[in-house]
């Protein structure tokens, strides 16, 4: 069994592209939610526009994904 | 670490493929801490440090404490969203 084939090795690289994808998330979240500073606390402001955030971002990737398959799809003109 | 020494070449035995795997695991782990280190390093610095004085301030070390406690909980939130969404998508994708 070569090492593309491995289960273990599968879910090593899931968890690298999962890793990836949290990163990137993040960087973006936190530029747009935490303009307003830090205290000692997540303000609740801050707290459900990091959720948002998050879940905005997955939109745009699964409306992005879509788009580029309508246009793979429809061949190139 | 000698990956080959009782298989035949090109090949791994199932110890040393283990051991190998643990080893990658394990160098992805310090990997991904350092990645998140120069991230929370970056954005704090941003945020906390305007003028780089010829010291740390009160205030601003006050700021960057707060802000890499805040960072990992702002990671965990957008990870729990990020997660329970991909979880989502995957169920309506059946």
């Amino acid at each position: 069994m070569s090492m593309s084939d491995d289960p273990e090795m599968q879910q090593i690289l899931a968890k690298q592209e999962l890793f990836e994808n949290i990163k990137r998330i993040q960087k973006i979240c936190w530029d747009k939610c935490m303009s307003d500073g830090v205290d000692s606390y997540l303000s609740s402001r801050q707290e459900k526009c990091l959720e948002n955030c998050a879940d905005r971002f997955v939109d745009a990737i699964v409306i992005g994904t879509s788009r580029i398959n309508q246009r793979i799809a429809g061949g190139s003109h | 670490m000698d990956y080959s020494s009782s298989s035949p070449k090109g090949s791994l035995g199932p110890n040393e493929r283990a051991a190998l795997m643990s080893n990658i695991k394990q160098q992805l782990d310090v990997a991904h801490a350092q990645e998140l280190l120069q991230q929370v390093s970056e954005k704090c610095f941003k945020m906390c440090i305007q003028k780089p004085g010829s010291s740390l301030s009160s205030s601003e070390q006050k700021c960057l404490t707060y802000c890499m406690d805040r960072f990992f909980d702002a990671a965990n939130i957008v990870s729990k969203a990020y997660g329970q969404r991909l979880q989502k998508e995957l169920a309506n994708a059946r």
